[in-house]
């Protein structure tokens, strides 16, 4: 590195300026697009194309500036800002062949990168979701190791199983911000602008010592990009055709199905507010009978910064959505028809997420931050007599983090939820949460850290009394070497019912609900070791794991031939994973992930329902100067046992099998402009997620962005 | 490593050929009728003035070890529904090839599909008790005659509630049906 120190030109006294290049080690060549960030502060840029960068009205002091780019290791340089002077950097990094280490917020709220993580956690970045042009996240997440989804219900190491899309055991954050339904507690995929996500970070195990209720199985976090003082277009269109089924017996239309749509996106500044715009379209005419959508979504975030020491963001997400509903097939022959009484049937909805974070630094060891959010949720569909909900989900939040040595980093919250709910199902409802947490994360040595949670919550459903919630948790990571490290994590889990588990009341097609306001929450604790190697040619990370659930909640008959929700399942979850992923060359790579899961129901003594044996995933990626190309393979097996409930009401519920998908993906990056050929379920396999649902047949997609 | 890697992949994907779920085979080479039974349900006395359905059920065992059991494992069979204030109807169920032990006509009184239902009718040849009387169903034969008389002046005995037996099964009936 060089150094040099010049003064251009007088400003505000106390201010300086940074400047500088970034070059490769090796071919002295500069590089587009590293992130240059002065740390504790909120202060950065990125490199332009000639490898250049420019940080102006820094204020007078030492810093330490971090550089980092996908296929080079981080490198962090102190410097020195003074008065009404511009610093000057020539910055050199060193090239790698594995993909850098992703910086992981979620795991312990605060920033550590992956090889710190004492918690099975999986990073997607937004390549990757990019060039599979996925449409939805819950897409993504049908190839991260150790997940699987049932339909729109996800699994993490088989913690939810299928409820009907009533309280999820697996908290979904958005941007940090709980994103669940008020009235059932449900995740609403769509409602994601997935084409502006960052990254999503999942969280595998119980984690309620540092988010509560929800976070029995894990916690997904979906991270959408920051906005930029860089004024930027984006657009993007994507068009899709569903081939026609395998089986003449199944094709229902004789014209072909499509899908299409795209967004626009705007990213601006003014003065210290930058933001983003961003509006999104969707139409899928649906590969099964009654099964098409319409949507709109509208994104919107922005950043003002009073301060390189303070900023405060403000996020406004809204979906509107016409979907007609498939509920089950008719049966095996018409695998992709509906019930007739079904045919027609249709839901109206619109949500939006709206809230306010506010983040202040004091010092190099002390900052906090401040949310406040709003999260509306209305729907009604066509029946007689029509089913309608509005809920209203108000989360506020106050987190600090303090170091107040090296060896100790303190974090302390407090977290407030209010929720309303007017339904035609559950009637007039609320519920209301206070949670306190502390954590501390110890480092006992260089090489061996640990961390100590815990979490006391304090919720009230509705007329029902107070419960309280205290969950702790254990973790602790071992540094063998730079290439290698143990770790071991402990932590409990509960979740609150939701108010359309214990307040649902309502008869259709002959089926009667009653409500159930004594459930209890469910609960469990998880355990894992886990050791991770990084090396140039290969990252594998491995793990055992065990998991207890109490009081698991699942609709049942009662007495008198009503379906109730009771807390009727302990089960235990026991398993193993390993992820590998090899970088032979710096074009090429692999990744491997296999779970071993033995799920199994302790009430009832047999295995848990909706829970696979073994998940596998594979994928390939090429690399190649303009162009990219990529497989990705997923196997899940069979699951053994499904309620019976469903067999009752599904005509042929026990055609089931194990699920061998393949995609492929093609793709090339002119920079400004992008194009992206996909193949899902290339070797048109039919296989059910959920009993009485065929999944996507052969579907074909090309998608161009263009960014100015 | 990548060699095995290879070929774990290209084994797996080899799997995928076989595409997985597939429509069920109609044999249409062997002549037979579609196992069950049917005849004419007759009627007497007074209708009731709320009828919400009514159809005949069969099944296996008499009294049912497990209705639930029965029910979910599809051993109980019905009809379609019947006419109503009529003087008699004829009806068919599909029903197995083997042993029924106990074939019902059944109505639903009330709106709940699980648990407003009773008995009106049972099909039994033999006046000396009140069990009923069997049907065998040979292999790819439907046998007719099997007449049954409900007299509402005179309802059967109710062996069992029959609350979510009938309710469950024409919930699933119905999706087979369709």
């Amino acid at each position: 590195m060089i150094l040099t120190t010049s003064h251009l030109f007088s400003q505000q006294p106390k201010m300086g300026n940074l400047s500088g290049t970034v070059l490769d080690e090796e071919t002295k060549q500069p590089i587009f697009g590293v992130n240059v960030i002065i740390e504790n502060t909120f202060l950065g840029t990125a490199t332009d194309q000639r490898g250049k960068f420019s940080i102006k009205n820094i204020p007078t002091g030492k810093y330490t500036v971090r550089f980092s780019a996908i296929g080079y290791e981080i490198k962090r340089e102190k410097i020195e800002i003074l008065p009404s002077q511009e610093t000057n950097l020539i910055v050199e990094l060193r090239p790698t062949a594995y993909t850098t280490e992703p910086i992981i917020v979620t795991a312990t709220r605060r920033e550590q990168i992956l090889s710190e993580i004492p918690i099975s956690t999986h990073v997607v970045e937004s390549e990757m979701i990019s060039n599979r042009n996925n449409l939805q996240i819950d897409d993504i997440l049908r190839y991260v190791p150790g997940v699987n989804m049932i339909q729109y219900q996800v699994n993490i190491r088989g913690s939810s199983g299928y409820s009907r899309g009533t309280g999820t055991r697996v908290l979904l954050l958005f941007d940090g911000m709980p994103f669940l339904t008020g009235d059932a507690g449900e995740i609403i995929w769509e409602a994601i602008p997935v084409w502006q996500i960052e990254k999503i970070e999942i969280v595998k195990g119980a984690g309620s010592a540092l988010y509560g209720s929800n976070a029995i199985g894990g916690v997904i976090n979906v991270i959408t990009k920051e906005t930029t003082q860089k004024q930027s277009f984006r657009f993007r269109t994507y068009l899709g055709m569903y081939d026609k089924p395998y089986y003449p017996q199944w094709r229902w239309s004789p014209k072909n199905r499509f899908y299409y749509g795209g967004f626009a996106s705007f990213n601006f500044s003014v003065g210290n507010l930058s933001s983003l715009i961003h509006i999104q379209r969707s139409i899928d005419e649906g590969y099964k009978q009654n099964q098409n959508y319409h949507r709109w979504n509208l994104f919107t975030k922005s950043k003002y910064n009073f301060s390189p020491y303070s900023n405060l963001s403000f996020v406004f997400n809204y979906i509107r959505q016409k979907n007609e509903t498939f509920f089950y097939w008719k049966n095996l022959r018409n695998a992709l028809r509906p019930r007739d009484e079904d045919l027609g049937s249709r839901v109206n909805s619109e949500r939006f997420v709206t809230f306010a974070q506010y983040k202040r630094i004091l010092n190099d060891r002390l900052f906090y931050l401040a949310r406040l959010g709003f999260f509306r949720n209305k729907w009604n569909d066509n029946l007689t007599p029509q089913n309608r909900s509005t809920a209203g989900f108000i989360n506020s939040e106050i987190q600090i983090n303090y170091q107040p040595n090296d060896k100790n980093y303190l974090i302390f919250g407090l977290d407030l939820i209010y929720n309303d709910v007017k339904s035609s199902l559950f009637g007039k409802r609320n519920s209301h949460s206070v949670a306190i947490y502390l954590q501390d994360d110890i480092k006992l040595s260089e090489s061996f850290s640990i961390s100590l949670g815990l979490r006391n919550d304090l919720y009230k459903l509705d007329s029902l009394k107070y419960t309280g919630q205290i969950n702790p948790k254990f973790s602790a990571i071992y540094k063998i070497s730079n290439a290698l490290n143990f770790r071991t994590s402990f932590g409990s889990g509960f979740r609150a019912p939701a108010i359309s588990e214990a307040f649902t009341s309502t008869t259709a097609a002959g089926v009667t609900i009653k409500p159930n306001p004594s459930l209890k929450p469910e609960r469990a604790i998880s355990f894992e070791v886990g050791s991770r190697f990084i090396h140039s040619l290969a990252m594998i990370d491995f793990s055992l794991f065990w998991n207890h659930y109490w009081n698991l909640i699942e609709p049942v008959f009662d007495i008198d031939g009503k379906i109730i929700f009771k807390n009727v399942t302990e089960a235990r979850i026991q398993g193993a994973e390993i992820g590998i992923n090899l970088f032979p060359t710096s074009f090429l790579n692999f990744s491997i992930g296999y779970t071993y899961l033995f799920p199994w129901d302790l009430s009832e003594d047999a295995i848990l329902k909706y829970r696979p044996k073994h998940i596998f995933y594979a994928n390939t990626n090429l690399n190649y100067k303009i162009f990219h190309m990529g497989f990705d393979f997923r196997f899940i097996s069979k699951y053994e046992r499904i309620d019976q409930l469903l067999k009752l009401i599904v005509p042929d519920a026990e055609a089931r099998v194990p699920i061998y998908v393949v995609d492929a993906r093609l793709g090339f990056d002119f920079r400004k402009l992008k194009i992206f050929a996909n193949v899902n379920n290339l070797l048109q396999y039919n296989y059910v997620e959920i009993v009485g649902n065929l999944a996507p047949i052969r579907n074909f997609n090309l998608s161009i962005e263009y960014e100015i | 490593m990548r060699a095995k890697l290879f070929i774990i992949f290209f084994l797996l994907s080899f799997y995928s050929c076989d595409h997985g779920l597939k429509p069920p085979e109609v044999d249409t080479s062997t002549q037979y009728e579609e196992p069950g039974f049917g005849g004419i349900v007759y009627f007497k006395g007074t209708w009731p003035d709320t009828i919400y359905d009514l159809r005949v059920v069969a099944f296996r065992n008499y009294p049912p070890k497990n209705i639930i059991s029965e029910v979910i494992e599809g051993k109980a069979k019905f009809s379609q529904s019947l006419p109503r204030r009529v003087d008699s109807a004829k009806y068919e169920v599909l029903a197995d090839t083997g042993r029924w032990e106990y074939i019902v006509v059944a109505l639903q009184y009330g709106a709940n599909i699980f648990s407003d239902w009773k008995a009106i009718g049972v099909y039994d040849t033999t006046k000396s008790d009140t069990i009923p009387t069997p049907l065998y169903i040979p292999p790819g034969r439907f046998i007719r005659g099997i007449n049954i008389v409900c007299d509402f002046r005179n309802p059967p005995p109710q062996p069992f509630k029959l609350s979510e037996i009938i309710g469950l099964l024409i919930t699933k009936q119905i999706e087979i049906e369709k």
